[in-house]
């Protein structure tokens, strides 16, 4: 079977690299797993993975996107593919491969051709309304995960209004809370993330939902 | 209107994948250096890379189009291959190449051969270069070479000067202005590939080849190449 594809997205700063590298520590004793990054200046996340060494280099392989994070996840996913099937040949017995995007705007999102699953990372020093922006990482992501909860109160951020809205936006889909540098709300990403590896299940997130609350309806 | 027109649009349209947009064929190195700061020299970089390609891209495309074999069209390959010196370029044109590939089969065509070609190419057969892909793809779609070897340079050059817009960075009125100045050597590269024999392809750009090299390490990198 093919290793399970999940795109990690999200905002500059929001903690991907940080989640994808918890994950790694934490699960790299039962999965097999390798990492492509997307970053858009340097190598910078790709050696943060191996200097921390949760994956060995050969397991990470960096991808540089000529400045558009979102073109090279989304429109022409070419060079992340060829990153992909590479590790894919060099190690056949992966479980998972995380595609970590470069930190975008709240428009990006994954292509189906790309990834079959993706989290969506924000953070709420990024502002507690961004969940109510909606846009496709937060209504579409399989997973929400709100980031950096142990900073709400330097940042007046409103946790249950962040959940609110959230949950109002993804029909059923989950959002969880972590403080990934302390570990708060990890298990429940853990659990989500075996659960899609070893049972390719997850809610799907079809909200049809849009940032005003309203459905989207098709006019033919 | 024209037979395969749309085709070919469809073909060099830069929303067609390839991945394309994630290289600068040492570009990069030549803004980051001062070679290339303005138009000017944004476009004599191009016409220089341009120079090249009239000479081993753009002939092994007409000779992989009108192969009569594939074997052929893999003898051609491995050669364009030998002509990039830079691990870079040559890298870069292989990944495009099966990208391109990749975008041909899944259109799911009548001519089979851009996903025979591709297997190929997986297997470590063929190298799999973007010009000469590009040929095969020509064929399955049956467009005129001719057609084929201008949209083939044209898009080529749009990519660099879409690149050389970021980098530098241009307006998009400079960057516009600079393709169209682009048209007159374009049209030079594809007339003089029609001379050049594909078997015996070449390829002089010193400065690209050097710039493509050490962009290798280049620490603070937009693009792959």
């Amino acid at each position: 079977m093919r290793p399970l594809k999940l795109g990690i997205g999200g905002p500059v700063g929001s903690g991907k690299t940080a989640l994808v590298a918890e994950l790694c520590r934490r699960m790299g004793g039962e999965l097999e797993i390798a990492v492509v990054t997307n970053d858009i200046f340097t190598r910078e996340d790709a050696e943060y993975l191996i200097a921390a060494a949760v994956l060995s280099d050969g397991r990470v392989t960096g991808v540089e996107t000529g400045g558009c994070p979102h073109t090279a996840i989304r429109d022409d996913v070419s060079m992340n593919q060829l990153a992909i099937e590479d590790l894919e040949e060099r190690f056949p017995a992966l479980d998972l491969v995380f595609v970590e995007s470069g930190g975008d705007n709240l428009s990006a999102s994954f292509s189906p051709d790309l990834v079959d699953a993706s989290v969506y990372v924000v953070d709420v020093a990024g502002g507690d309304k961004v969940p109510r922006k909606g846009g496709p990482g937060v209504t579409r992501s399989e997973l929400l995960v709100i980031n950096k909860i142990d900073l709400a109160d330097r940042v007046g951020a409103d946790l249950s209004v962040m959940d609110r809205d959230a949950a109002a936006l993804r029909d059923g889909a989950p959002v969880l809370f972590t403080s990934v540098v302390h570990g708060d709300g990890m298990e429940e990403v853990v659990e989500w993330v075996r659960a899609a590896v070893r049972q390719r299940s997850w809610t799907p997130a079809g909200s049809t939902l849009r940032g005003d609350g309203h459905h989207h309806h098709e006019h033919a | 209107m024209r037979a395969g027109l749309l085709p070919l649009l469809q073909l060099s349209d830069s929303a067609f994948p390839t991945g394309a947009f994630s290289h600068s064929l040492g570009l990069e190195t030549l803004v980051a250096g001062g070679t290339v700061r303005d138009g000017a020299t944004l476009e004599a970089a191009i016409a220089d890379h341009l120079g090249a390609m009239a000479t081993s891209d753009l002939p092994a495309l007409r000779g992989a189009a009108e192969a009569a074999s594939v074997e052929r069209v893999v003898a051609l390959d491995r050669t364009l291959g030998a002509t990039k010196l830079a691990r870079e370029a040559r890298a870069a044109s292989a990944a495009t190449g099966r990208s391109l590939l990749d975008s041909a089969t899944a259109l799911e065509l009548t001519d089979r051969r851009p996903g025979e070609y591709r297997d190929l190419v997986r297997a470590g057969d063929a190298p799999g270069h973007h010009a000469v892909a590009y040929g095969v793809v020509c064929t399955a779609l049956d467009l005129p070479v001719e057609d084929g070897v201008a949209a083939f340079a044209y898009a080529a050059c749009a990519s660099l000067v879409a690149a050389g817009q970021k980098l530098v960075p241009l307006g998009q009125r400079e960057a516009q202005r600079t393709l169209l100045a682009l048209h007159v050597p374009i049209a030079a590269a594809v007339e003089l590939s029609a001379d050049i024999d594909p078997t015996d392809p070449y390829a002089f750009a010193p400065v690209q080849e050097v710039a493509s090299m050490a962009h290798e390490r280049q620490r603070t990198r937009l693009y792959i190449s």
